[in-house]
């Protein structure tokens, strides 16, 4: 039975994610005030010790996440405590800060924390929603066979078209040869189909090449010609690209959604990691400063 | 159904190899999937592809797959198969064979390289992040090496400790000013922004020199420098009660904290008990085991007698403010003087015939002198018979006579006479001893009175302002118990219950009462101490200074 990350374990490192923000909370509020309640009190250099560490535990996801052999603990229990720990994380380094802000390295390695901490929170609300769409999307066929099975009806739709008037495999070729799909971060996010076609034009007139998303363009005209076909050989010859035309558009669009899903279950990751990688950067020299002018 | 499958596959050199299935069941299925008939290992062919079945004694061959089945070169997505027929899936091809005896579906089934369309590749899609050519790595390094650069390597290259002296202070590139995690108070705005004022050393505190670099002048020790029961780091560094950078700027703690960690423990401390907190533990005053010392007699009852007290001019009834006037801003009282708040009624006249006549308040010797004046004057200038009366009489005025050396002699012995008998009377009977402790001397006419000290501050190490309690609901009877007092050495001074039954300690005050930190009534930097850089400034005089 699957299990979400989120509940693994009965929850257990929510509930200790939740008793350290609580506990945070408590003694920052049962402090004294005898004196600004920043990072310099006993309780600030507590909370930052504390910050620090699990800023440190939290970055090595990615070392355990790439040790296969590693017996410390499954993965599924690391990226649960990841979240969570991540989480308290927040309520654990605002209150060493004492919601003392200002332009200085100490605020900035507490925005780029606050960075970190969104966009992972976005990568786990993605990862919530997109994967079963994602599956269901590609009816457990991998990318590759998608691709083949184009390929496959590419190849059909050239033999077919051979049969008919040259026009008809340069549009065949032409459909196939200019299908673009993603090719671009913002193509890919956006789910874009930015395919084009060559049309043959009317008798007499020069073909021109039109924007073809989910070969429309081609299905609009392989019906117009249908319409107009006399000949039962070719009108069959027609009908049989159509279909196989119909068939492509399936498949783009299966494809097209599996990228973008894709995309989307990634993106998150090209802010997290390397905000992450500043965030280390930012702690070195917030912690190094402090003490360089203690 | 009952089908005869046969598998064809072509050996080294063409030959043919043969291989046969018999197959009863419903539903013939082809696909991928490994619970197919027939399985189909070809990554263009779906789970399940096709499905050949048999109804009314035809056989169907049907299609959900999006390539469909080639049936003879056409796709088709049901179609009904004949002996002869040719089914294309991928590169497999089904040739339908006349049924031997007994069975209802024969065909052949043979994978063909021929048919193998694979030769057409699809189309190259750039489908991912990564083909697209987003990477992290990258942005890591610039973000951590810009970051490591602004926020670290430039801003130490500005600072003086380094050597380099980037001049970026000034601009808007970052400095060792990104470093500070909240601004300097105003009063350190003569510092104008340079960090090393204070943070001299790199990866060391801010020692003390660097505030008495400018405090050391105006700012008193909290002991004296010698006292050897202090560890000297208990008290000493500034930072632990003076912190910057703090939002809100507030300087000093206010807490006591700083003060608890030395004197909860007497050890530390010269003191006979520990002092925690006002309420909880706070030895008691001081003043309850100082005793009188003033040498004055004066019984407060009878000044403050409610019926009045009987003066030159009749009853009155005093006040306390009648003698103890405040001082400018309150806080204190001016010093008792004999000539304004006594001696309008202790009038030290001496002599009835002349009421306004008094001698001065001061040294015995004085007033006997003061005395020879005066009847050496009368008895020369005014009395003739003076050498026959034992008394002067009312002075008249007799010009003219002269007396000789023998007959002054005589005068002013008996001057001086008189001017003795008046100062014993004065002085251990009628004025002096009536308040002063008047002792004979061992020269005849001699005496000394013990001199006189008011204390004008009783609690020396603390800090009290009447003006602050003064409000019509404490008259002074409520701690100074003066109206019952029948002698000086009355202790008149409060103890610590008095003050409890309002103030209580910083942490032990409920709703009601007002919660009183250390600093409430102690300085930490007393004027009693010596300046930190002694000699620099003269020492304030000691605010006890004992009034004469």
């Amino acid at each position: 039975m699957h299990e979400s990350l989120l509940a693994y374990r009965r929850k257990r490192f929510l509930w200790i994610a939740v008793a350290l923000a609580l506990l945070a909370v408590l003694a920052y509020a049962l402090q004294g005030d005898a004196e600004p309640h920043d990072g310099g009190t006993w309780l600030g250099y507590t909370l930052g010790g504390v910050g620090a560490a699990l800023i440190l535990w939290l970055t090595a996801l990615g070392v355990r996440k790439r040790s296969y052999r590693s017996t410390l603990g499954s993965l599924q229990g690391w990226v649960s405590a990841h979240v969570y720990l991540g989480l308290a994380l927040l309520v654990i380094v605002t209150l060493h800060t004492g919601f003392q802000f200002g332009w200085n390295v100490h605020t900035l390695a507490y925005v780029l924390m606050c960075l970190v901490i969104a966009s992972g929170g976005a990568g786990v609300v993605l990862y919530l929603r997109y994967p079963r769409e994602l599956s269901a999307n590609r009816a457990s066929l991998t990318r590759d066979q998608l691709t083949e099975q184009l390929a496959e009806i590419d190849a059909r739709s050239l033999r077919v078209a051979s049969r008919l008037p040259p026009e008809y495999r340069d549009l065949a070729q032409s459909a196939r040869d200019r299908t673009r799909l993603g090719d671009g971060v913002l193509a890919l996010l956006r789910g874009a189909d930015r395919s084009q076609v060559l049309l043959p034009g009317a008798a007499g007139s020069g073909a021109s090449i039109v924007m073809n998303p989910g070969q429309r363009a081609v299905i609009d005209f392989l019906s117009d010609r249908l319409s107009r076909s006399t000949d039962g050989v070719q009108t069959q010859a027609l009908t049989e690209l159509m279909s196989l035309a119909a068939a492509r558009r399936v498949l783009l669009e299966q494809l097209r959604r599996d990228a973008q899903l894709k995309a989307w279950l990634q993106i998150w990751l090209y802010v997290h990691v390397p905000v992450t990688f500043g965030l280390l950067a930012a702690l070195i020299a917030h912690v190094i400063s402090v003490f360089l002018y203690w | 159904m009952r089908a005869l499958i046969r598998f064809v596959s072509r050996g080294p050199g063409g030959a043919a190899l043969q291989r046969d299935r018999i197959f009863d069941g419903d539903v013939i299925t082809l696909g991928r999937a490994t619970d197919q008939v027939i399985n189909l290992k070809d990554r263009r062919v779906e789970l399940e592809h096709a499905r050949i079945v048999r109804v009314g004694g035809r056989c169907l061959v049907s299609s959900r797959a999006l390539t469909g089945v080639l049936v003879n070169g056409t796709v088709r997505r049901d179609a009904p198969l004949a002996v002869g027929d040719a089914l294309q899936i991928g590169a497999n091809v089904l040739r339908l064979i006349p049924p031997p005896a007994g069975f209802d579906l024969a065909f052949t089934f043979e994978l063909d390289d021929s048919v193998d369309t694979r030769a057409v590749e699809a189309p190259a899609l750039l489908l991912t992040l990564s083909e697209v050519g987003a990477r992290m790595q990258p942005w890591a390094w610039a973000l951590s090496i810009v970051v490591l650069v602004g926020a670290l390597l430039v801003p130490w290259l500005s600072s003086p400790q380094s050597g380099a002296l980037l001049p970026t202070r000034q601009t808007l590139l970052p400095s060792d000013h990104a470093w500070q995690a909240g601004p300097l108070h105003a009063a350190h705005g003569n510092l104008s922004a340079k960090c090393e004022s204070c943070h001299e050393r790199p990866f060391a505190r801010v020692a003390d020199q660097a505030c008495l670099a400018c405090h050391a002048a105006s700012l008193h020790r909290h002991v004296p420098p010698g006292n050897r029961q202090l560890p000297v780091s208990a008290v000493t560094r500034c930072a632990s009660c003076h912190r910057e950078h703090d939002e809100p700027s507030t300087l000093a703690r206010n807490d006591e904290q700083v003060c608890v960690s030395c004197h909860a423990n007497p050890k530390l401390t010269d003191k006979p008990a520990p002092a925690t907190d006002f309420l909880r533990q706070h030895p008691a005053f001081a003043a309850a085991g100082i005793g009188d010392e003033s040498h004055v007699k004066f019984p407060h009852d009878v000044h403050l007698n409610p019926k009045g007290i009987k003066t030159t001019t009749g009853s009155e009834v005093m006040s306390c403010a009648a003698c103890h006037e405040p001082q400018a801003g309150g806080a204190r009282f001016e010093p008792i003087s004999m000539q304004r708040h006594c001696q309008r009624c202790h009038s030290l006249s001496f002599d009835p015939r002349a009421p306004q006549r008094a001698v001065p308040h001061a040294r015995p010797e004085i007033v006997l002198e003061s005395l020879l004046e005066y009847y050496s004057s009368e008895y020369l200038q005014g009395y003739p018979d003076a050498l026959n009366t034992a008394r002067p009489v009312r002075k008249v005025a007799r010009p003219g006579v002269d007396l000789n050396a023998a007959q002054r002699a005589r005068v002013l012995a008996r001057a001086r006479a008189q001017a003795e008998i008046t100062a014993r009377d004065l002085l251990e009977r009628r004025a002096c001893v009536v308040c002063h402790e008047v002792q004979r001397g061992r020269a005849a006419s001699s005496w000394t009175v013990t001199p006189v000290s008011l204390r004008a501050v009783w609690m020396p190490k603390a800090r009290f302002s009447h003006a602050a309690h003064a409000t019509s609901l404490t008259p002074c009877k409520t701690c100074h118990a003066a109206g019952q007092s029948k002698r000086a050495t009355d202790m008149l001074m409060p103890a610590i219950e008095s003050c409890r039954a309002c103030h209580a300690g910083s942490h032990s005050a409920a709703s009601t009462q007002i919660a009183s930190s250390c600093t409430s009534c102690h300085d930490f930097h007393s004027a009693r101490y010596p300046l930190w850089q002694a000699g620099l400034v003269p020492a304030a005089p000691r605010a006890e200074a004992r009034q004469q």
